[in-house]
């Protein structure tokens, strides 16, 4: 029973961190029907930038006191945020002006994402160790109440803010939302500031309780799991994006728990396994539109 | 113009011809290629091979070089390859090796790329003394039955299932009943420990428990659960240090209070705790390697102050096992007076050697195998000791 709850515990923790990145994937997607492969670097990024200021910052006299965290937070946030602008805007954009194919999209996204593996990987290929901010009863609580904060402000602003409710016109229906008078190219852009400080947030969240991690944080230890989160609670779907985070979080942690009954060698095929099902009942996802698209 | 032209053709005969009979004529140097991974997550074990070589082939040579047949002749390492500790590019560089003549390989350094290696070896038949590779199948294949086609395969360094067995029995003896394995189901290296450890263990009737991660976790928080559950006071971890700090250290802050073993692959933990950060838990970790670099033995003492004077730091024993083989590889061309790799071989499969860093006691190769024992190391105020 114990092991159940703590493995409960772990999955809500790791499910939350995982939402955070996967409402990345979903808003990109939303918005200009892509999918980010370069938001694993992003995660990376934030990792890497939150450990350099922390390093830094631990040998001051703010000691490893909340302003060392907050601080390196906020630069991990900025920096990701010029990251994704920058990416958008050089990497992103001219072809979508072209009126490229989705496919030339997805593989500049990969390209993107390998370019920023190799420069993350010249600067650092070693094991680095987060300091230990918290210890991991106190990370729990963290992650779960900055979740819950971050959802309900994103839920409001695309809600009830006129540039959210522009982001939503924007999603729906690109050609109508510019003879509205939206400036497309700002709330594109304004979506993947949001999406990469969201994964900003949610790596420092799991770095905090001491982590170690390499170069591949985002692309391979975190990996693909909240993509295939976005994907299962239906792409573009941020309540979607949410879901398929805690679940997909709640079944590794489960597995884990029970590695010592030889189900931690089976947390790909189980989630894989689920993602498959799932997508064949419903296609587009938990939650998403079920809208036929012409590829 | 066409007697021009058969001119010319004949001419280029002739040449090649009697630059063949330049071949083969007498060797200036007895050459050693040699790869490993000089970058990449596990580039602290190629660089510390390739600096054991390196010194070794440089006091051999100072000392006069090797003596073969009555000639003394120096050593050149020709090249050591950059294999990112991946099987085919180690392939690729046995080939590129063979091409520059060497006579000996003292290659690779992981297990993976050395069997990558030793694929492409056994086409030449060339003397081959891994340092490091410690994996059974180097040797004798995945079934243990192809000692006649490996034939020309040694290590320098004892292999896996021997550090399996090793710590299992001593586990047995400090008297735990129980035991937990905790490992990485994605390398060969940890998979071989951790099946050599559970067979060992459950001839010795202790109760064994194993759990497998994989090389893309870094969490470890929930794999520590049922070994805190289920009262465990002995975990073994066969992987390499980068992981292995990582899972001791997340263990130890949950409350786990019993001992950690390991294998060789742990050399490098103690470097990868950050100054300052208490490390009182590795002295309950103990892990079974090649050497211990403060030994109060006299060879050993003489390589760790030659290697710190050339380089600066402590050889780790990847350094010393570098050395050895080259040394073993000196050792075997005396016995056999010449280069040729028949001889060479033979030599090797049939001799002793002795006055070696990582074995004080002289020893011979069983199956390629040196018939040698481990040291067991444990942590006291932040450094390394051997363990009783």
């Amino acid at each position: 029973m114990h092991t159940l709850l703590e493995g409960l515990k772990q999955g809500l923790e790791l499910g939350s961190i995982f939402a955070l990145m996967a409402l990345g994937y979903s808003m990109v997607y939303g918005i200009v029907k892509m999918i980010n492969f370069a938001h694993s670097e992003f995660i990376t990024i934030g990792g890497f930038l939150a450990y350099f200021i922390t390093e830094k910052l631990l040998a001051t006299t703010l000691g490893s006191s909340i302003w060392t965290l907050l601080i390196a937070l906020v630069i991990a946030v900025i920096t990701c945020v010029v990251v994704a602008i920058v990416t958008e805007r050089f990497a992103y954009r001219p072809l979508r002006k072209k009126g490229s194919s989705r496919i030339t999209a997805l593989i500049t996204a990969i390209g993107v994402s390998y370019i920023f593996s190799g420069i993350m990987n010249a600067i650092e290929p070693e094991q680095l160790e987060f300091h230990k901010f918290v210890d991991k009863n106190t990370s729990f609580y963290i992650a779960i109440i900055t979740t819950a904060v971050l959802l309900s402000a994103l839920t409001f602003f695309v809600k009830k803010t006129k540039v959210g409710i522009a982001m939503r016109a924007v999603s729906e229906n690109e050609q109508a939302a510019k003879l509205m008078g939206i400036n497309n190219n700002f709330i594109i852009a304004l979506t993947f500031m949001i999406g990469s400080a969201l994964a900003a947030i949610g790596v420092v969240i799991y770095l905090l309780d001491g982590e170690c991690f390499t170069f591949e944080i985002g692309s391979v230890t975190i990996g693909l799991y909240p993509f295939v989160a976005a994907v299962i609670g239906g792409i573009g779907s941020l309540p979607g994006a949410v879901i398929g985070g805690f679940l997909i979080g709640i079944i590794r942690a489960i597995t884990q728990v029970y590695s010592n009954i030889g189900l931690s060698s089976w947390v790909d095929t189980i989630i894989y396994g689920i993602f498959v099902i799932i997508l064949l009942f419903k296609p587009s996802g938990l939650l998403g539109k079920d809208v036929r698209e012409k590829v | 113009m066409k007697k021009l032209f058969s001119l010319l053709v004949v001419l280029l005969a002739v040449c090649s011809v009697v630059g063949c009979k330049g071949n083969g004529k007498e060797k200036e140097t007895i050459k050693l290629g040699s790869s490993g991974p000089l970058s990449g997550s596990v580039s602290i074990y190629g660089q510390a091979v390739k600096e054991g070589v390196e010194l070794a082939v440089e006091e051999i040579n100072a000392a006069g070089g090797v003596n073969v047949n009555g000639t003394m002749m120096k050593l050149e390492l020709v090249d050591f390859v950059n294999d990112e500790a991946d099987a085919r590019k180690a392939a690729a560089a046995l080939t590129s090796l063979i091409s520059k003549d060497v006579d000996v390989i003292v290659g690779a350094v992981t297990s993976g790329a050395t069997e990558g290696l030793i694929s492409e070896a056994v086409k030449h038949g060339v003397p081959v003394i891994t340092p490091t590779g410690t994996a059974d199948k180097l040797t004798v294949g995945d079934n243990g039955d192809e000692r006649d086609v490996r034939y020309n395969v040694f290590r320098a360094c004892f292999y896996d299932s021997y550090q399996g067995k090793f710590m299992a029995e001593y586990t047995a003896e400090k008297g735990y009943t129980k035991a937990y394995v905790l490992y990485n189901n994605d390398d060969d290296y940890s998979k071989g420990l951790k099946n050599a450890f559970v067979e060992t263990c459950t001839l010795e009737g202790v109760e064994v428990a194993t759990a497998a991660y994989s090389k893309n976790d870094k969490d470890f928080n929930a794999f520590w659960v049922p070994i805190l559950e289920g009262g465990y006071d002995c975990v073994y971890v066969p992987d390499y240090y980068e992981n292995v700090y990582n899972i001791l250290k997340t263990g130890y802050s949950k409350g786990y209070a019993g001992v950690c073993y390991g294998g060789d692959g742990w050399d490098g933990v103690i470097q990868q705790v950050k100054e300052g950060d208490d490390a009182s838990f590795l002295e309950n970790c103990f892990y079974t390697n090649h050497y211990f670099g403060k030994s109060e033995n006299a060879v050993v003492k003489a390589f760790v102050e030659k290697y710190e004077a050339k380089y600066g730091e402590t050889p780790v024993s990847f350094a010393a096992l570098g050395y050895d083989a080259v040394y073993i590889a000196k050792q075997a061309i005396e016995a056999a007076g010449s280069v040729e790799y028949d001889a060479v071989v033979e030599a090797l499969t049939n001799g002793t050697f002795s006055g070696l860093v990582t074995s004080s006691a002289p020893f011979s190769f069983n199956n390629g195998n040196p018939e040698k024992a481990a040291v067991v190391i444990t942590f006291k105020d932040g450094k390394e000791v051997e363990a009783e």
